[in-house]
């Protein structure tokens, strides 16, 4: 990166190169920094927010909304936890889906995406837009045929038809990005293997899905946020309390409890807080991911 | 795609016959409602834990959807795939289709009905073609509900006038106190502040087919001199906006309310256990808003929660029973959500207004919901509610909209609606 | 499905029995991720086609009558349904525009990699994380908390005349962290050559910007819109959360409403077929026009 560092803030590299003064070379950065700083502060406040209404009293939050705590409590967090069920349940069904569903994604829209990056007739640019046209209907649109074909299948409230569905529903997404990124794989080594006398099969294991980790990981992250933050396909599918996923636990409870606002926001930090963490300690893949292979599309 | 297919399919059966076996003869009674506030959930925990009590075989899966936008989409979407609740709550006339498509109980010759002899309004609001199909298990209403402390703290009465009430704001205005807290976030605000003087007028006039004649288009808005004088009755009250108005939801209100942010606050009964679980030391009062000088207002009467029991479910027997028992041992149920009961059975366990609220229905001096032909029904329920809003927007931000506007919006909303049906 | 072009057949007679295999292989690829995204999307699609020409009313009733285009006719003829496409536009513009504007903003300046820079996009990233529901909740407590007391002015979610700009500004708030990962994809892998070369012409920051920045990301401007397209053009849980303003009810809601809500569901579905249609329409035209600039460049 080092090398790249001539254009970096062009602007005052400019400036030097006019002939301007140290100062205004500082100026620009100090500028520049405090704009950023200032997106940044904006972009965190409902996180503050959040987080502030869910470490305070419910006496706190009356009399001051946004002043500090007197008292900053994790009292909420432990009633939240201690009353109610649905954390648990929540996080366990969370987790017992999001995992599959990833999973499975990572496996057959990689396959898929390798094929359609591979060949370029008629037929697989026809499957390849259909594929992709899935992100353009209006889940309003199929809610019911879905439901009822999941009913039929006697999966409604259970872990695997919101897999299902959830499933089917990130794979128009997943092909995109992935089929993008596969197009810039040079295919000199897939030549060299069927050379080789190696089968299909395991020129792909062997020698593409290695080189597709990158965008593989990235892609993961990011059907792991969709199925984890998932609220409108479990709503209509996840009707029994047993069966609920964590966000809708929570938007249930944010609507049922709303007369303890900082329990609620205590319910929500909760929600959010594994998929922050994962978000936190993944960033540089999804980051590097997203870079690498969305642009070649 | 045929052998994923059926590999799936022999996953399914798998599964399926495992959730069979566990589930042996216990019988789960489905209950689908949209009861929001967490006083009425304590309520229905509360009776079903009873009647659990009596039949230990019994449990419950109470499903909770938001009225206004989820709870009649997925109520249908699990009626048409066969996915039947036990307990539908609603009143029938909302949901006309749910009886021509035979989901619900015909209740007409209910004994527990019967015996309670309920006057017509509270049958009728859980009526369709004239037959019963709901149990009606207690009623609303709506009004003023006030801050005493407040009130004593500067010497005002309550207001039996149009008059009056328009002084007492203007003494607190002037005395620095907001007068109302607001929430014009949630639709159902706009509409009980007009529904006050249109149905009380609406009745005494005889019009007991007005809204059905809105709705076929055989009338306008501008026929009925009533709607009017509710929206002139309801702009009076529009005085000293607060920033909060109308972006605030029920309970940011309730909060402000309860924290005596403002003297008071047009709301509905359903509010009053809420009221009171946000500061339990809240001191309410409770009266119908005037409509006028001469004392012609009434109480407004709807029944509130119904509840239907869908007779294409399994055990629609044990859920019959248990809405038999919910309607005739209600008294645990309007204690824990302190909402009156149409039976008019009260108990001091109740707030005082809620045992007024019960004898004011008692003495049949009120303006019932059920006495009307028809009730709105739900896309003309959303026109009427969203024009109300815009209406109270307009006021409180000194818009431009004047009554006449307002009253040509909804017949224009009406009218639109009528086109698409 | 395996429709062969005849001439590449005859091409490679000989070859036969290899195509079949190669396209055997192909589709055994493909077929795990299509066969998901065929349950939970294509099919329940196409089978909300037919509902769209009939008079049926509440979801489950059992008769209805088909009447052919009449849903169509009356949706046209709605001031109501179109009054929900202009609101689904206005959205979709403002949202498009400053998600877009602001994550290349953002990307112009932390493009280069660097410990400060990571870190700010890490959080500038973060809003993406939280889901959409949850997004609506907390946002209007930002707005009634944070901003009315700030500004002393009313939420934009009470007004009807800025209603929409407010929800938009959710979107782009959550939004534009995932544009900006994209430009500064797209703004890394621009050659420094081209900027060395600007420089000797005596070309100023302007005119770096305008002819050779903008050219090289014009692969991330498509992409970043297109998929923005397809989020605002299918915006429901924004709208939903403001229900009772009518100047903020889009496309989706309206469909939502008169198949589930008000027992429309002929008429709703014909809506939602009107909203895929014009959706598969707009995002092919946008796509289009932005392809053939890139091909110019």
């Amino acid at each position: 990166m080092a090398e790249y560092g001539v254009r970096a803030q062009n602007t005052s590299n400019f400036g030097k190169q006019a002939g301007r003064s140290r100062t205004k070379v500082l100026l620009g950065t100090t500028l520049r920094v405090l704009f950023i700083l200032a997106i940044v502060f904006i972009v965190l406040i409902p996180f503050y927010i959040s987080f502030l209404y869910s470490i305070k009293t419910h006496s706190d939050i009356s009399l001051n909304r946004l002043a500090w705590p007197q008292h900053p409590t994790l009292e909420n967090y432990a009633r939240v936890i201690r009353e109610n069920k649905y954390v648990a349940i929540g996080f366990k069904n969370s987790i017992l889906t999001t995992i599959p569903c990833t999973l499975i994604l990572l496996f057959t829209t990689s396959m898929a995406s390798y094929v359609l990056a591979r060949n370029n007739s008629k037929f697989y640019k026809v499957l390849y837009s259909l594929f992709i046209s899935g992100i353009l209907v209006p889940f309003q649109c199929i809610m019911l045929p879905l439901y009822m074909n999941i009913y039929n299948l006697g999966l409604v409230s259970t872990n695997l038809g919101f897999i299902l569905a959830r499933t089917g529903f990130q794979v128009s997404i997943s092909v995109l990005t992935i089929t993008g990124f596969v197009k810039g794989i040079p295919r000199d080594l897939e030549e060299a293997a069927g050379i080789d006398g190696c089968g299909k099969f395991r020129t792909f294991w062997q020698i593409i899905f290695p080189l597709m980790t990158p965008i593989n990981v990235t892609q993961m992250v990011l059907n792991t946020l969709f199925v984890w933050n998932d609220y409108s396909t479990a709503v209509v599918l996840l009707r029994t309390d047993e069966s609920r996923t964590l966000p809708l636990a929570q938007i249930i409870y944010f609507g049922e409890n709303m007369t303890e606002l900082n329990l609620a926001f205590a319910f929500f930090m909760l929600a959010m807080l594994p998929i922050l963490i994962l978000y936190l300690s993944t960033q540089r893949f999804i980051v590097s991911g997203i870079m690498s292979g969305a642009v070649k599309g | 795609m045929k052998r994923t297919l059926a590999i799936l399919l022999a996953l399914v059966l798998a599964l399926s016959v495992c959730s069979f076996a566990a589930a042996e003869e216990e019988i789960t009674l489905t209950v689908f409602h949209y009861m929001a506030q967490t006083t009425k959930q304590a309520g229905l925990d509360a009776i079903e834990a009873a009647f659990t009590e009596l039949h230990p075989n019994v449990k419950f899966n109470n499903i909770y959807y938001n009225q206004g936008t989820d709870y009649f989409p997925q109520l249908s979407t699990a009626l048409s795939s066969g996915d039947q609740p036990n307990i539908i709550m609603g009143n029938p006339g909302l949901y006309p289709d749910l009886v021509t498509e035979g989901f619900v109980m015909d209740l007409s010759d209910n004994e527990v009905i019967k015996s309670l002899n309920l006057p017509s309004g509270d049958l009728g609001d859980v009526s369709a073609d004239g037959k019963i199909y709901g149990f009606p298990i207690d009623f609303k209403t709506w009004g003023i509900f006030y801050n005493k402390t407040i009130f004593e703290q500067n010497g005002l009465e309550v207001p039996t006038t149009l008059t009056q009430l328009n002084e007492l704001q203007d003494k607190l205005i002037a005395a620095g106190i907001d007068p109302y807290v607001r929430s014009f976030a949630d639709a159902v605000y706009g509409d009980i502040e007009a529904r006050n003087t249109v149905w009380t007028r609406a009745l005494e006039a005889g019009d007991r087919d007005v809204f059905e004649k809105l709705m076929s288009g055989e009338k306008k808005f501008a026929d009925y001199p009533y709607f009017a004088e509710a929206l002139e009755n309801w702009k009076a009250r529009l005085v000293a906006p607060r920033t909060d108005d109308m972006s605030n939801t029920q309970d940011m209100a309730l909060e402000m309310f309860a924290a005596g942010n403002a003297a008071m606050r047009y709301d509905g009964s359903w509010n009053i256990g809420d009221m009171l679980a946000k500061n339990p030391d809240f001191e309410i009062g409770f009266f119908v808003a005037p409509i006028d000088d001469n004392g012609s207002a009434k109480m407004n009467v709807q029944v509130d929660q119904s509840f239907m029991v869908n007779p294409q479910a399994e055990n629609a027997d044990m859920a019959l029973a248990f809405m038999e028992y919910w309607m005739s041992q209600g008294i645990a149920w309007s204690e824990a959500s302190q909402n009156p009961l149409c039976s008019g059975v009260v108990s001091d366990k109740l707030q005082p207004m809620v045992q007024t609220m019960a004898e004011v229905k008692a003495s049949g001096n009120i303006a019932h919901y059920g006495d009307f032909t028809k009730p709105l029904s739900s896309a003309f329920t959303t026109a009427w509610r969203t024009e109300l809003t815009s209406f109270a927007e307009s006021v409180l931000t000194g818009g431009t909209m004047t009554v006449e506007d307002c009253i040509a919006n909804l017949q224009a909303a009406f009218d639109e609606v009528i086109s698409l049906n | 499905m395996t429709a062969i072009n005849p001439a590449r057949l005859d091409r490679k007679h000989r070859l036969t029995r290899f195509a079949v295999r190669e396209h055997g292989g192909n589709i055994l690829f493909m077929l795990p991720a299509f066969a998901l995204f065929a349950f939970v999307v294509l099919i329940p699609f196409i089978q909300s086609i037919p509902t769209s020409f009939t008079d049926k009313k509440a979801i489950f009733a059992k008769e209805w009558n088909f009447v052919g285009f009449e849903n169509y006719v009356k949706l046209l003829k709605s001031a109501s349904f179109r009054d929900s496409f202009w609101h689904t536009f206005q959205f979709t513009i403002v949202y498009i525009i400053g998600a877009n504007v602001l994550g290349l903003a953002l990307a112009l300046l932390l493009w280069k990699s660097g410990p400060f820079n990571n870190v700010m996009r890490t959080l500038l990233f973060m809003p993406f994380t939280v889901s959409l529901v949850a997004s609506t909740k907390v946002w209007s407590y930002v707005y009634t908390d944070v901003l009315s007391p700030l500004t002393g002015a009313p939420s934009p979610l009470g007004i009807s005349s800025q209603v929409i700009y407010g929800l938009a500004a959710i979107g782009i708030w959550r939004d534009m962290g995932y544009c900006m990962l994209i430009y500064i994809a797209a703004l890394q892998s621009i050659s420094l050559e081209y900027y060395e070369a600007a420089r000797v012409e005596g070309a100023n920051v302007f005119h770096e910007f305008i002819h050779i920045t903008i050219p090289m990301i014009v692969p991330a401007i498509t992409s970043n819109i297109t998929l923005l397209l397809s989020w605002g053009l299918r915006c429901f849980d924004y709208s939903q959360m403001v229900i009772n303003m009518k100047t903020a009810k889009t496309t989706a809601v309206f469909v939502y409403e008169y198949i589930f809500g008000n027992s429309r569901a002929g008429l709703g579905q014909a809506g939602a077929i009107i909203l895929t249609l014009v959706l598969v329409i707009l995002t092919n035209l946008v796509t289009t026009i932005l392809r053939k600039k890139e091909v110019e460049l």
